[in-house]
């Protein structure tokens, strides 16, 4: 059953290395970011107070909140600092086809309603996607 | 003109008076001194670590030791290690004028919409 799709989203190059674009998919407010040998996909604020992602600042495959240095993996969307802090943001997975980069997010339908923020800890690259009608 | 050479003073929460680092007579000699100071800050203080802390740490005698009363070798390294960090560096404000990147400050519009 297909829940989600990708989406073409703008050539490789926009996004420039170790930075993050945040862009707006359908309503969704996602951070890309380019860490050169793969791209990551995450929601675009922070569960903290609604930082701007995309703005922060790109350490190892993790980013640093610009408002108040929360620090977010990328790969799994989970908060990394503070450390004992549950939160975590939507991870989504992308590709590259010819130069343009793709971002797999859930259909319209399939809108989180109750869990917009799930966080199960689930890699997306493990094929779970962290949205309430795939969870486990 | 004779005139005196301080660092480490605060005005904060914290009152602190500044120690005298050397005294000089004319600008130029002033402007050399304020220059060793700030490079040793630069060099030696901690991250986010105030003068007032920094020169009670080390003590002022020290910091005079290693500044203006250091040998013209040391002096000189400092001034010119300040110089080479001082040429690349580049205030990103003015970015706003000269993009470093074509989309630093252009939203980035999806090709495609989610199909419904």
């Amino acid at each position: 059953m297909s829940n989600k799709q990708w989406v073409r989203i703008t050539p490789v190059q926009n996004i420039p290395l170790r930075e993050g674009r945040s862009v707006n998919i359908s309503g969704r407010d996602i951070a890309i970011f380019n860490l050169g040998d793969r791209l990551f996909a995450v929601d675009g604020r922070c569960p903290h107070k609604g930082g701007p992602l995309a703005e922060g600042i790109v350490t190892g495959n993790t980013v640093v909140c610009p408002l108040h240095a929360w620090k977010i993996d990328l790969e799994t969307g989970s908060v990394t600092r503070p450390e004992a802090e549950p939160a975590c943001v939507a991870a989504y997975r992308t590709r590259i086809e010819s130069g343009i980069v793709l971002v797999e997010v859930p259909e319209p339908s399939a809108k989180d309603q109750d869990n917009p923020h799930f966080c199960g800890g689930q890699n997306p690259a493990s094929g779970h996607f962290p949205a309430s009608n795939t969870a486990p | 003109m004779l005139d005196k050479r301080e660092a480490g003073g605060a005005a904060g929460k914290k009152v602190r008076k500044a120690d005298l680092l050397i005294t000089v007579e004319s600008m130029e000699e002033a402007l050399q001194a304020a220059t060793l100071f700030f490079q040793y800050y630069r060099e030696n203080a901690n991250y986010l670590e105030r003068t007032y802390d920094f020169v009670e740490r080390k003590g002022i005698e020290t910091v005079r030791r290693e500044t203006v009363y250091a040998p013209l070798a040391i002096q000189q390294g400092l001034r010119e290690r300040l110089r080479k960090s001082k040429r690349i560096s580049r205030d990103a404000w003015l970015e706003g004028d000269a993009p470093r990147h074509p989309t630093q400050f252009v939203q980035i519009e999806p090709l495609e919409k989610v199909q419904a």
